[in-house]
């Protein structure tokens, strides 16, 4: 049964394999194309300092990684389909994984994915823009009082400035006393 | 023929120290990914990444986390085939990586499988056209770099404003309160030093005029510098046991001028009453009492050079030894006033007993002296009047005293007349 299961998808990958070409041929030609710099920049972070990279090898190790992205993409949105879903979710990818003898990939990659998730709940890359043009705009008027919702803000964002400002108020006590200090000098 | 070439390179075993290697990979990986904390980064520009992925069939869509997702994905595969290809490398004893050190790990994992037909189609082109190739690739070098450059510069000024405007908010809150706080103090400390120097300032003012009196006073005396004059002084101002020892002899004195020359007793009563007025006006303090007091004896002394001209040089001996005692009168009745100014009312008290003490002495001294006991009687009278003014410091009783002091000069100077016919 395994072994007849097995010989089945390698089967299917042939049959993709020759598919493969006519649309892969097309694909390198108009579309898939990757930025060189940044897989190189890659490669050399996990090989020693004294390695080096011949030109061929860089744009054959190119081919692979498109040819990796397309054939496992096949894959996973086949079993998407299977399920009836028109949508393709990591979980897809990871199952491929274990199907297409990748087994190594499976656990870097689900932490990946989770840690990602959790990074987009506590506030990704979206949620960090909104918050600029908050704090911009109650410091623009900078007029002599503030409103009710300035100073609110102003106290959420920096409570330990607020009490300052209150202790700030004294000095005015100060300057009168002051005053008066002069006004009994005289 | 190349099949054949294939299956024995397929059939290759990896070597222990690239299993070792792999593992090390993968574990580094692991760690790597579970420490990460800034998601944010992606090595692969992920539109491309979603490209490839859906041209093989459009009709699928994709979560929001999958750009992601294949972006690490591809990154994991690029390091692996080069860790893998580095083994390979090693092992013919060679730093660089060519195409066939790639060929031989995708040839010795079973997993690649599906880079074959790739392979061959490298082989394909490197054999038909290497010249081609070579421009080809200088072309991708050359645009890559400007795709990969302007989203770090779209990424910089986002995050630059969010952190400059918080910056400049910290120092201009809190300087002011720190300048504000310790300026309060010295603003006290100047008050209680304003406080401190008003009172020392009051005392001198005191002092001085004090200080003035005296001096008016003195040159009151100066005036009369004769030796008759200075023992009435002593007698005024002493108060303790020294100056007390000092009038005995004087007191003899005046009772053997007595004996020898009536006329010059006459004039020792008028000059006594003369200068009495002096140490009064000093007393009360007004600048122009003193210089009516001094005044008035000026005027009388006149008649006293006239008399004192006709003494015996007998007398001149007996001004002698008086004059020696003067000073030392002067300095104790100038550290009495101090003290009486420090302690009100004790001072008083003590100041009345000796006034008492002294009018005893007059009472003798009145014995002794027939001839003038009406002057004495008036000096009695006017030491105590002194004293009522001063206590009281009204300027009406000080009219009237003053008044009786003319009244009692106009009778001593009828009373020479009397003498002299």
């Amino acid at each position: 049964m395994a072994g007849n299961k097995k010989r089945g998808g390698r089967n299917m990958d042939q049959v993709k394999k020759a598919a493969v070409r006519s649309d892969g041929v097309g694909g390198s030609a108009t579309n898939a194309e990757l930025p060189m710099a940044n897989l190189v920049r890659l490669i050399k972070k996990v090989l020693p300092g004294k390695a080096k990279i011949g030109g061929a090898a860089k744009g054959l190790t190119h081919d692979c990684a498109v040819e990796f992205v397309g054939f496992v993409g096949d894959e996973a949105s086949e079993k998407a389909k299977a399920e009836h879903r028109r949508t393709v979710a990591p979980e897809d990818y990871l199952g491929s994984f274990g199907d297409l003898g990748f087994d190594r990939y499976v656990d870097p990659m689900d932490a990946y994915i989770h840690g990602y998730r959790e990074f987009e709940r506590a506030g990704g890359n979206r949620r960090v823009a909104p918050p600029p043009p908050a704090a911009a705009t109650p410091l623009t008027p900078g007029g002599p009082t503030f409103t009710d919702a300035e100073l609110q803000f102003l106290r959420s964002v920096i409570p330990s400035r607020s009490d300052d400002e209150y202790s700030g108020s004294s000095p005015a006590i100060g300057g009168y006393g002051y005053g008066y200090g002069y006004g009994k000098n005289m | 023929m190349e099949q054949t070439l294939d299956v024995p390179r397929s059939l290759r075993l990896p070597t222990p120290k690239a299993q070792q290697q792999m593992d090390e990979f993968w574990r580094d990986r692991q760690k790597e990914i579970e420490t990460t904390k800034d998601f944010s980064e992606h090595a692969i520009p992920m539109a491309r990444l979603k490209k490839i992925a859906s041209s093989q069939k459009g009709n699928m869509m994709m979560s929001f986390d999958m750009p992601a997702f294949l972006s690490k994905m591809c990154e994991l595969f690029v390091q692996e085939l080069a860790v893998r290809a580095w083994a390979s490398a090693q092992s013919h004893n060679r730093c660089i990586i060519l195409d066939t050190d790639i060929a031989e790990a995708i040839a010795s994992t079973e997993s690649y499988d599906f880079l074959v037909d790739i392979l061959h189609n490298h082989r394909e082109k490197h054999k038909s056209t290497p010249c081609s190739t070579l421009t080809t690739k200088r072309c991708r070098l050359v645009d890559q770099p400007s795709t990969s450059r302007p989203p770090y510069q779209h990424q910089l000024p986002l995050f630059a404003p969010t952190y400059t405007p918080a910056i400049p908010i910290t120092p201009s809150l809190m300087p002011p309160i720190s300048h504000y706080i310790p300026f309060q103090y010295p603003s006290l400390s100047q008050e209680v030093s304003t406080m401190m120097a008003s009172a020392p300032i009051v005392n001198r003012s005191m002092l001085l005029i004090h200080n003035i009196a005296r001096g008016l006073g003195l040159q009151g005396n100066n005036i009369s510098t004769f030796a008759n004059n200075n023992i009435p002084d002593n007698i005024i101002g002493c108060s303790s046991p020294a100056v007390l020892a000092s009038m005995m002899s004087p007191a003899l004195l005046d009772v053997a001028g007595a004996s020898l020359n009536p006329p010059n007793s006459h004039s020792i009563c008028t000059m006594n009453m003369i200068n009495s007025s002096d140490p009064s006006g000093s007393s009360i303090g007004d600048i122009n009492v003193a210089n009516q007091a001094s005044l008035a004896p000026s005027e009388h002394f006149n008649p006293a050079i006239l008399q004192e001209s006709s003494c015996p040089s007998f007398l001149y001996n007996n001004n002698n030894d008086t004059i020696v005692v003067v000073p030392e009168g002067v300095d104790i009745s100038g550290t009495m006033d101090v003290a009486g100014l420090v302690i009100n009312g004790q001072e008083e008290e003590h100041e009345r007993k000796t006034n008492v003490e002294q009018n005893e002495i007059y009472e003798s001294i009145d014995i002794g002296i027939i001839n003038a006991s009406v002057a004495d009687g008036n000096k009695c009278s006017i030491r105590w009047d002194e004293l009522g003014t001063a206590d009281d410091s009204l300027l009406d009783k000080f009219l009237e005293e003053f008044q009786a002091r003319n009244d009692g000069v106009l009778h001593s100077g009828i009373v020479l007349h009397e003498d002299h016919s």
